[in-house]
């Protein structure tokens, strides 16, 4: 999505303008730019944040929030960095604040612990996705993948943050390290021992 | 003597994923079966965590996000429905009317009404010169304002002076009553 590109003006479509092209349109004033931006990043914020914070409803307003931020600031953003880390770094800092002000660190995939109704339980409960695969394949992976995601809600929140960003975002350590405002060994150890965890409470599963 | 079982790294597990584990390292795993174990439980995982599924904000997530930053609201014609911008113009046009046809068989009462509203406005503007003018006489018979003003010297010194004051009193002013420009940063959320 990011890389050099004609400036604003007359150059490729919208949807297919690299982020800096979209930004500076967005910096402008163009509204339809800021709408790219968040149509582009909405998914992966929203995963990241709802991840983090096992509560869909506090994951739509904290994700609103990021782009907010994101919007309000791009004028204060600096274009020699990565766009998408940038967004990444709002969103975990978002995410993790509110992690900080509700102690929401070790949620469930069944839902929130501070759910007190039925309800609150089904409203904070991570609906697993549907895939099109045979029937043992789905059965088996939606059990693998519930298992991951329990196991992900139940890890530290910075682990949380560096695992997902490494294995569900797919980027790269260097790219982690400038997101968290880690240093590069911390995230490699951070992964690591998230890893080490999630192999641990996956191992009945292989029994 | 029996040297220490060099068992994989960290480091070993991500070289595996991107299949590029040095040869010594391959040759360690086909002789333990611990190893051989945790990569293959490793590569389960990682499969597992990258095919987890991405979720959908709801349909208008953006709209939400954009009132929320303050793009200039959609004018009035987009936010109000034909009929009703329709109704509000025939009003308008029916109000306009009404009020040129009853000034047009009104023109003595409306023409009296302006007088009054004027020699009303002309009084108290008479009355506001007048008095300032009298306080300031008053003040120049009380205060050393004449001795200022007695030679040229010190006439274009207290000009100089008014002059400089106000020019800064304009821009402390004009400081005080602009409104921040850019938003602060939030890059560190």
């Amino acid at each position: 999505m990011t890389g050099p590109g004609p400036g604003p003006g007359p150059g490729p479509r919208l949807p297919d303008a690299p982020d800096q092209d979209v930004v500076a349109l967005a910096r402008g004033g163009d509204e339809a730019a800021s709408r790219e931006l968040v149509r582009r990043y909405q998914r992966p914020v929203f995963s990241l944040i709802y991840r983090m914070v096992r509560d869909r409803e506090l994951a739509e307003d904290l994700s609103q929030d990021t782009f907010v931020k994101v919007l309000n600031a791009l004028a204060s953003y600096r274009p020699e960095f990565k766009f998408s880390s940038w967004v990444f770094k709002i969103a975990n800092n978002v995410a993790i604040d509110q992690l900080r002000r509700r102690e929401l660190d070790t949620l469930s995939l069944e839902g929130s612990p501070h759910a007190t109704t039925p309800d609150m339980i089904e409203a904070t409960a991570l609906e697993i996705g549907e895939r099109a695969e045979s029937a043992l394949d789905e059965v088996a992976n939606r059990e693998l993948g519930s298992a991951i995601e329990r196991a992900i809600g139940k890890l530290r929140p910075e682990y949380r943050s560096c695992i997902l960003l490494r294995h569900v975002e797919g980027r790269p350590y260097e790219e982690i390290a400038e997101i968290l405002d880690l240093p590069l060994g911390t995230v490699k150890t951070y992964i690591h021992r998230a890893r080490h965890e999630l192999r641990k409470a996956l191992e009945h599963l292989r029994e | 003597m029996t040297w220490p079982i060099q068992h994989l790294t960290a480091e070993d597990l991500d070289a595996f994923h991107s299949a590029s584990l040095n040869p010594p390292a391959a040759k360690h795993v086909q002789e333990c079966q611990e190893c051989r174990a945790l990569l293959e439980q490793d590569r389960v995982l990682v499969e597992a965590l990258e095919s987890l599924p991405l979720f959908d904000a709801s349909a208008d997530f953006a709209d939400r996000v954009l009132e929320r930053v303050g793009t200039p609201a959609p004018a009035l014609a987009r936010q109000m429905p034909l009929p009703r911008r329709l109704a509000l113009a025939a009003s308008v046009l029916v109000a306009m009317g009404g009020s040129a046809g009853w000034a047009l068989f009104n023109r003595g009462l409306l023409l009296s009404w302006i007088d009054g509203l004027a020699a009303g406005a002309g009084r108290a503007l008479w009355m506001t010169v007048a008095t300032v003018a009298d306080n300031l006489a008053d003040l120049a018979r009380v205060s050393p304002v004449p001795d200022l003003a007695s030679s040229p010297g010190r006439l274009a010194l207290v000009g100089t002076v008014l002059v400089v004051g106000y020019t800064a009193a304009m821009v402390a002013m004009r400081r005080l009553l602009l409104l921040p420009g850019r938003p602060a940063s939030h890059a560190n959320g």
